[in-house]
């Protein structure tokens, strides 16, 4: 096993011992790791013990953990890379200064801070809020901590898409034509989104949405999509029933022994490199898409009651797509969606 | 795609108005009349509250400032009395009350949005009309205080539960105080205090689920379903009369449902308390409703069967 440099817990007993530092080797705690290091389940406690200043407990059992306060990084509010505008001069055409500060400071530390008190202690602490999110999004005993992981996430990238000088769509030509090819024209795209926004009764987000066509393994194409998740909802497939390649609800055990037997006995090779499908599709349950997100708005009331009333829902959604950063928008796209649609083939960049 | 329901001019003759021609012509039956709607319809409209006049001047005591109370109540009332005039226009369930459309639509996915807005109506209005001026305490509503202690021990323990609860509720909605009626027994009417979560715009009220369907269709098949409808009553005559009382009752519940009667709710979404007392204010918020909850109230929506004499495990005669 490949020695590790970064430090790492160990599970501590109640009854306890208290230890001094103790440098243990790092549990490669993310099985979607693309080192050749050999991937450790974070359940499975093995650490090896690089430097001492006691001598090993009897005790010292895997599931032992040390003092917490000097190994863990709690989490903060994301620092916006345009945060000191827009405290300052608010979000430009949609946010006042105090109506940013509700939507993102006073929510997003909410969040943050409900986030650390669940979080401390756990194995899973210092991962970051899109980790939890598809780690919990089916675990019912943990659903506190998925929304509030999945809000923390979803409302840094409705801000992600915001700038004190947003880029205009017809600055981006390729993002455009693409976009026009899947929706018509822009102002269907946009018709189409703030329609779905508003139409929603309850509070989410409404996202744009690359959706990849994997049924080609050497071809990568795809299209654009609108996506609704409501509260604290994820976009992200991956989220959805993991490792259960088989919709128990229109199986029966017959089927699901077919099934186990069709599962390649030897998975070596498919999650590396000379998989592509195999990895994609690894991650994805049944009948889920391929998805990734470019862009989303954010519908909770809380965002725009400030500056627009709770009537003004309709007119915060227009001044929101005035205010799209394009720009950001295209950097989120994968290359695939630059397609030289007159000859049928990807553009080389 | 979503479909926009476009506002249809009003026909001259309504749906309900239509006879067959072939007994409007043959038949003595008088014909009627074209209905003018315009001078039959009755727009739905922001419920009078009875405090409201001192509410907007002075906000609700404890509770709500005159601003905040006009964004939680007239501002969203509103908006959901409008939308639910556009979305009943011209249609035979036009003067139909809020609650009648909340238990019609529940389960209809094509008018999700004619449900969520009479819903939200009904429940917001059902949340406003438990506060008042001057609150009655929960000391001078003996018999519900004794009920309540027998099913939730202590006062203290109900509040706890139901201010934990919606604290716990991530996404908006309301959170009900709700009497559950034991109908096993035809004699005997009994029950019990039960807390309710709805989310979004969700209805507490069980006929509002799988109506005129008394069979889980996914645990039956063709043959259970047949001898479904074969148990049933050729004859319904006094299905529903005065002789019938579980058989009304349950007529209208669908399998599993449980009978309930709200008694008191209150409102979780965030445009209720984010004005007084802001975004992270939302367990104060709910710590000040409790004491202002007016649970005179909620002694007039209890049915009287709550009020048993539980030491002699009986009925009250009030």
């Amino acid at each position: 096993m490949k020695r590790c440099s970064r430090v790492s817990q160990v599970r501590l007993m109640k009854s306890s011992f208290h230890f001094e530092k103790l440098a243990i080797c790092d549990l490669e705690d993310s099985a979607y790791s693309e080192d050749d290091h050999e991937t450790v389940s974070p359940t499975i406690e093995r650490p090896i013990i690089e430097r001492l200043d006691m001598p090993i407990m009897s005790s010292l059992l895997p599931q032992q953990r040390l003092p917490q306060l000097q190994r863990r990084k709690l989490h903060h509010v994301p620092p916006l890379t345009y945060d000191e505008t827009f405290r300052r001069d608010g979000v430009p055409g949609l946010f006042s200064p105090t109506g940013y500060q509700i939507a993102w400071t006073t929510y997003q530390n909410l969040m943050v801070q409900k986030l650390n008190e669940l979080t401390a202690g756990e194995p899973f602490e210092n991962k970051q809020p899109k980790d939890i999110v598809i780690q919990f999004a089916r675990d019912p005993m943990n659903a506190s901590l998925f929304n509030h992981a999945s809000m923390a996430h979803n409302n840094h990238y409705f801000f992600s898409g915001l700038s004190t000088s947003p880029q205009y769509i017809d600055n981006c030509p390729l993002l455009k034509e693409s976009l026009e090819h899947t929706f018509g024209s822009m102002d269907t795209l946009r018709a189409t989104m703030l329609d779905t926004a508003a139409a929603m009764f309850g509070p989410g987000f409404v996202w744009l949405v690359w959706a990849r066509d994997v049924t080609s393994p050497t071809v990568r194409r795809g299209e654009w999509r609108i996506l609704t998740t409501y509260l604290a909802g994820t976009p992200y497939p991956e989220a959805g029933y993991r490792h259960q390649g088989l919709d128990m609800n229109t199986s029966n055990a017959a089927t699901y022994a077919a099934y186990q037997a069709a599962e390649p006995v030897n998975t070596a090779g498919k999650f590396g490199p000379y998989s592509k499908t195999g990895k994609e599709s690894g991650m994805i349950p049944p009948g889920g898409v391929h998805l990734m997100p470019a862009l989303c708005v954010n519908t909770w009331e809380h965002t725009y009651i400030y500056d627009f009333g709770l009537p003004g829902k309709r007119k915060y959604l227009a001044d929101w797509w005035e205010a799209v950063d394009w720009g950001t928008v295209e950097y989120n796209t994968p290359r695939e969606a630059w397609q030289d649609f007159d000859q049928g083939m990807p553009r080389r960049q």
